[in-house]
């Protein structure tokens, strides 16, 4: 029981990191690690369907993708089309912390095997969630859009259509990215 | 698809509506309802379960459990031991409306089910799922509490232990308890 409480002492941390993409291009107030988590996984509910896939364990796996930055806070690997840390070492790294944050857990092992699913980013399952956590991105980015210069936040639609192209998310992708437009005329 | 847009920019204001029980305890940056309604599901997901609550029912509840205060914001009937009746029944049949109109926008009536199944509180998962809700609460509590003078929510510790009947829920809270004294 300590070591559960323990646990989710650290993970509550998850709430109060702020996105560190939002905070660069200085976004007012931005999100939190959690914000972003919580409607990632709204978005598995509703489309982990197109992918065929099994909604329950991406659901898991969505929900425990980003715990280990709740001790190393919001690392950032990707800018536009860029990769702008070392993967590897960004794995070991957060491996290691992985580890520690589940030691003790009942689920320890079941939750870590998800978490290396998905970094590996073999499975379908991994590849959609990618997939999900860019198009929740770039509706964050659409919204603050509204309140910062446009334009400063053109990578992520970048890096997000990297992601997103030629999957079942392509098209509501598209869709708001037209929105986009629309609001950039304006 | 213009009705999932439209349901995915308003699920976003999850992450904008602060919570209002630390709200009128001036509680600097509270957090956002998205944040509360993470803490409820990662704690769904490693609670031992009693024995007729399935997880993966659980989990589903949880990230959509507060989803019609989109619509409606985040009311507060019941202070500490405090409750009041009118403004529960309100607030339910508030909230089970914005769960309807809500899923009027997608094609997913699992959606509404299992949001209206917790807001009736009628059943083990939804019974057991308020006991996650309020010990998350607790856990929020005690955080701020490092921050704030710790008698100023008195009322969130009186208020969880009203709900709290699962066996290792309790001893979940008695051993917050021990931390907070």
């Amino acid at each position: 029981m300590e070591k559960t409480i323990e646990f989710i002492h650290k993970i509550t941390k998850l709430k109060t990191i702020k996105r560190q993409g939002w905070v660069r291009e200085g976004v007012p107030k931005p999100e939190s690690i959690a914000d972003h988590v919580f409607r990632s996984s709204i978005m598995v509910l509703l489309f982990a369907e197109k992918f065929n896939l099994d909604v329950n364990k991406l659901l898991k796996m969505c929900l425990i993708h980003d715990l280990s930055e709740a001790i190393t806070g919001d690392l950032v690997d990707e800018r536009g089309n860029k990769i702008v840390m070392d993967k590897i070492k960004k794995y070991e790294k957060e491996l290691t912390v992985m580890e520690n944050l589940l030691e003790g857990l009942e689920e320890k092992d079941k939750i870590l095997q998800l978490w290396k699913e998905a970094e590996s980013m073999e499975s379908d399952y991994a590849k959609a969630l990618k997939k999900i956590d860019r198009l929740e991105m770039v509706f964050q980015a659409y919204e603050y859009e509204g309140l910062i210069s446009p334009k400063k936040l053109d990578e992520f639609w970048i890096n997000a259509e990297k992601h997103v192209k030629e999957s079942p998310l392509e098209d509501i992708f598209q869709k708001i990215k037209k929105n986009r437009e629309k609001l950039l005329k304006k | 698809m213009k009705n999932l847009l439209k349901f995915l920019q308003l699920a976003m204001k999850l992450k904008d509506i602060k919570r209002t029980g630390w709200i009128y305890k001036n509680i600097q940056n509270p957090e956002s309802v998205a944040d509360h309604s993470f803490g409820v599901t990662l704690i769904s997901m490693i609670i031992p379960l009693p024995s007729d609550v399935r997880r993966d029912k659980l989990i589903k509840m949880a990230i959509v459990h507060d989803l019609g205060e989109v619509k409606i914001g985040d009311l507060v009937w019941e202070t500490g031991n405090y409750s009041n009746i009118k403004k529960h029944t309100d607030k339910k049949e508030k909230e089970i409306n914005a769960m309807k109109e809500l899923s009027k926008l997608l094609n997913n009536d699992e959606i509404k089910e299992l949001g209206i199944e917790f807001i009736k509180q009628e059943t083990k998962t939804a019974k057991f799922l308020k006991e996650i809700d309020k010990i998350e609460m607790i856990l929020q509590a005690l955080e701020y509490e490092k921050k704030v003078h710790p008698s100023k929510l008195d009322e969130f510790w009186e208020n969880a232990e009203k709900y709290i009947k699962d066996e290792k829920i309790k001893e979940f809270f008695i051993e917050l308890k021990k931390q907070r004294d």
